[in-house]
């Protein structure tokens, strides 16, 4: 049995309420200030009184550019740059699938994109530890 | 270097938890917690670079429900991970030691970290025959309670129990159940209540005090008011229904197959002070309006005794019997007829006296 | 105990109790007072018919003083229908008699509920102004009239603020203005057997009654 096969329906209250078009403002405003200071700015939308047509209205207005990236970490993470340069949509996943958090990201690459100063280290440790030491090469 | 004073970042190295993991939680939580969107990062940045606070977890008269919603809601959930961000230096259902050597760790945490660390309680104390209904270790819940709390940093009451007594200070009481404030008066004291509190609610406060080392806005039952400001009837998908007046009357009527609301059929969402409606259980795919049943008001004092019980639509009140009606019928009448013939012979009198 | 439990018990369960002896106490007072001995000669004719007459009769204002009581006379009606389709046909109330009574009625669109309470109010606040400025109504009027508007128009306001969660800007949650609501009520039950809040119990038998006495005296009522 799933949730569909319980005879409950909800009457849609569904319509855009124009909070899209209060939030590009919003956002050309964060988009100026990367642009003249170059400090990055969020816009978290889940806290925000959106209904599913002022979510999809917003995807509408905001387009699709040329950038996606998909990140796989307790659940997926979702990036994809808009058709404006510097303003990112970003969607967080849990491992099963369900949203956590969905947020519009002004910047040049969203923070969760880039590999982190202490990651890299770490890495250049663990392939340094990988490597075979020069004991093992003269044996071989 | 010894594990207790590597820093966070380094235990993630360590553990491998990638900087990305950490900064979506931190995303995760930082939304939950209504914190600017931007300060995600920061938030990360900061815990990385503290080392993990050390949390002493005291259960006392409590069902382990609390630690279940945090633990196995799904699993590996993001919530959960606060489990690898803090030091839980004792939690006696989690940990592996047992006996003295689980109380011997309780006590090296509260020396080591001194004035530093957090006491996380659930259950209530049980106050009554000197406190005896409940023990670890030979310890009384009452004196396990106050000698933690005398060097912590910070309580946070996890449950309905610790935060106001709960099912177990429900009416008759036996044990003499208090709440954590009834006995600690001089720490301050965060209330995640709840009967389970929701995962993220209980995350969402220790990584508040993880990040800035503070107490959150608490409200005037002292519970975070990211989480505890609004009421479940304020964001409940079935509001609408409300304000037009179309109810449920019963639990198979055709008004909660159309999914109503719920108010008729004894919904405390109104007077709820909890995230469910919004930030939702079960992986963000339901709470219990939604499944069609109305709030039981878990998170509020007393939400076991509440007058007319889990059913009663709460114009209703708890207004007695009809016996206790026809008592005060009698009682009435007979009054009023004693004024009458009182009356009545003070009338006779006054018309003998004028007649005379 | 919270005040919204003190409202919803043990003050629910006395202010009924207050109200229902209160109301049985002054029935029996009545009843068991009223003098049945007459000490005039009587015309004779229908007590019955006269005193069915006068309970109609009364109900419009008297055609020779209407043009000078029609404001007071069709305000009150307007206030009456008003409080009586907001007290009987919201939704939660009804559950309220429901939970005393056993049984309970079909509810009315909130909307309409909420006008209904509107209009209610404002013409109960005009009145009050009304009553404080004309001289006649100054003059006659005592304790028991303000006090009677007091704790009639106190539920409607209260209850007009825990609908529309008024006062959050003042830190008032919702669970205080329900317990505020609840026990304005209560105020009102408590009042109503002791003064003029009473005439929806006596109205009509002494109407009734005093249709056939003045019957009887040939006098027209």
């Amino acid at each position: 049995m799933s949730l569909s096969d319980i005879p409950v329906t909800v009457e849609p209250l569904q319509r855009p309420t124009g909070m899209a078009h209060a939030l590009l403002r919003e956002i050309a405003d964060h988009l100026a200030e990367l642009d003249s200071t170059g400090t990055a700015g969020a816009i978290d939308l889940s806290s925000l009184p959106m209904n599913s047509a002022d979510i999809e209205e917003l995807k509408a207005l905001l387009g699709r550019g040329e950038v996606e990236v998909g990140v796989d970490t307790v659940g997926r993470s979702e990036f994809y740059e808009t058709t404006y340069t510097g303003v990112w949509w970003a969607s967080h996943y849990g491992d099963d699938g369900s949203k956590l958090t969905e947020r519009i990201e002004i910047t040049a690459v969203p923070e969760m994109i880039k590999s982190h100063p202490d990651d890299i280290r770490n890495a250049h440790q663990r392939l340094r530890d990988a490597l075979p030491t020069d004991d093992q090469e003269t044996r071989q | 270097m010894s594990q207790r004073e590597e820093n966070l970042g380094q235990y993630m190295a360590r553990r491998g938890i990638s900087r990305r993991t950490f900064l979506k939680f931190c995303t995760v939580m930082g939304s939950t917690m209504a914190l600017s969107p931007a300060q995600a990062a920061e938030m990360a940045e900061t815990m990385a670079k503290a080392t993990r606070q050390s949390v002493i977890w005291l259960s006392f008269q409590e069902c382990t429900g609390c630690t279940e919603s945090i633990t196995r809601s799904h699993n590996p959930t993001l919530e959960s991970l606060i489990f690898d961000f803090i030091s839980l230096d004792y939690h006696h259902t989690l940990q592996a030691a047992a006996g003295d050597a689980a109380e011997h760790a309780r006590e090296e945490a509260m020396k080591k970290h001194k004035g530093k660390y957090v006491v996380v309680v659930d259950g209530s104390i049980p106050m009554g025959e000197n406190a005896h209904y409940s023990t670890i270790a030979g310890i009384t819940n009452e004196q396990m309670l106050r000698d933690t709390a005398k060097d912590c940093f910070a309580i946070v009451t996890v449950g309905t129990c610790a935060a106001f007594g709960g099912i177990p200070a429900a009416r008759p009481n036996p044990t003499g159940a208090v709440a954590v404030s009834d006995i600690i008066k001089d720490k301050p004291i965060i209330n995640v209540s709840g009967c389970p509190p929701m995962p993220q609610v209980m995350t969402g406060t220790l990584s508040h005090i993880l990040t800035f080392g503070a107490i959150p806005e608490l409200d005037h039952l002292g519970r975070p008011i990211a989480f505890f400001g609004e009421t479940i009837h304020d964001r409940c998908y079935r509001r609408p229904f409300y304000e037009k007046g179309q109810f449920a009357k019963s639990f198979d009527d055709e008004g909660a197959r159309k999914g109503w609301c719920l108010y008729e059929v004894g919904c405390k969402g109104p007077t709820t002070y909890n995230a469910c409606a919004n930030l939702k259980w079960n992986g963000a795919d339901t709470f219990p309006v939604q499944s069609g049943h109305g709030c039981l008001g878990c998170s509020e004092p007393n939400f076991w005794d509440q007058a007319g019980g889990f059913y009663a639509p709460l114009s209703v009140g708890d207004w007695g019997s009809h016996e206790v009606l026809a008592g005060a019928v009698v009682a009435g009448a007979a009054v009023g007829a004693a004024a009458a013939v009182a009356g009545r012979s003070k009338q006779k009198s006054a018309h003998e006296e004028k007649k005379s | 105990m919270t005040l919204l439990e003190f409202a919803r018990g043990p003050a629910m369960e006395w202010s009924l109790i207050i109200l229902v002896a209160g109301v049985v106490l002054r029935f029996a007072g009545i009843f068991l007072l009223t003098r049945h001995k007459t000490y005039f000669r009587t015309k004779g004719g229908s007590t019955l018919a006269a005193g069915l007459r006068t309970i109609g009769t009364r109900s419009a204002p008297t055609p020779d003083l209407e043009h000078r009581v029609r404001f007071s006379h069709y305000t009150g009606y307007l206030w009456h229908i008003g409080l009586f389709i907001t007290v009987l046909f919201y939704a939660p109330h009804i559950l309220f008699f429901e939970s005393i009574l056993g049984f309970g009625w079909p509810a009315l669109p909130t909307s309409v509920v909420l006008a209904a309470a509107a209009v209610t109010l404002a013409v109960l606040i005009a009145l009050l102004i009304r009553r404080m400025v004309h001289p006649v109504l100054k003059t006659i009027s005592g304790f028991d009239d303000y006090a009677s508007w007091f704790v009639t128009t106190l539920p409607l306001v209260t209850g007009l603020v825990a609908f529309g969660h008024l006062g959050a800007d003042f830190g008032w949650r919702y669970e205080t203005l329900l317990a505020v609501h609840i026990l304005s009520v209560e105020l009102l039950f408590v009042y109503f057997p002791f003064g003029k809040l009473f005439h929806p119990f006596s109205i009509w038998f002494t109407r009734y009654m005093i249709g056939g006495q003045m019957e009887q005296r040939g006098v027209r009522a």
